[in-house]
């Protein structure tokens, strides 16, 4: 279940299909209002045998690795340490211990398995990054106001 | 894009801000919390069939980067 608009698109195979996502607007510290690409994917939990639906996921084609925090990370894997232990760093400098795993995520009707970094913490926010999600698709950023996805 | 006025910014000390989740049945608000460990399974079991989601929201309004 994603958020957005599912549309086939005419001429092209059953498996093509476009993902129009506005952009969410949110607050900010320096700034009245910023538009954010948000949206929503479910990830299999192997722990609960069922999806969980994650909102407000961000797509972000500057990070490398999608990344969940912590307690999401557990309710889908169960025990995150069953992962290979790595340090990340974020661009603002800081850097934080993270479990990598592979997970089957439906990103509309499109199902992938890519890699997630679950954090150590909880004070990081889900994303969606370039290896093994965002570069599997193609994505159009249409001017700040909303992304359309096709695959 | 519309600049707050400055003594509304606010400098971090902490490298990145907390955060909390939202769990929401239906699309409606139903449980807010620092751990949602045990009430996710829950929500889960007991409404077999509703759209069940779960975000996460910073505590503070601040850039991305």
């Amino acid at each position: 279940m994603s958020k957005g608009r599912v549309s086939r698109r005419p001429g092209k195979k059953s498996s093509g299909a476009r993902l129009t996502i506005p952009y969410a607007k949110e607050e900010s510290n320096i700034f009245e209002n910023v538009l954010r690409p948000r949206l929503s994917i479910e990830v299999y939990s192997e722990f609960l045998s069922d999806w969980i639906t994650i909102d407000d996921v961000l797509a972000d084609t500057g990070a490398d690795l999608s990344v969940l925090p912590k307690s999401l990370g557990v309710l889908i894997v169960g025990d995150i340490r069953e992962g290979k232990k790595y340090r990340i760093t974020g661009l603002a400098g800081y850097s934080k211990y993270i479990y990598l795993h592979r997970l089957t995520t439906r990103i509309g009707r499109k199902k992938i398995k890519a890699a997630f970094a679950i954090a150590a913490t909880d004070d990081i926010p889900p994303t969606l990054g370039r290896i093994g999600a965002l570069d599997k698709m193609n994505i159009e950023y249409q001017k700040g106001r909303r992304m359309v996805i096709s695959w | 894009m519309q600049l707050k006025k400055p003594e509304k910014i606010t400098i971090r000390k902490s490298p990145r801000p907390g955060g909390k989740y939202v769990i929401k049945i239906e699309g409606k608000v139903t449980w807010t919390g620092k751990d949602p460990q045990k009430k996710l399974p829950r929500l889960l079991n007991t409404h077999p069939g509703k759209n069940v989601s779960i975000a996460w929201k910073s505590d503070e309004e601040s850039l991305i980067v």
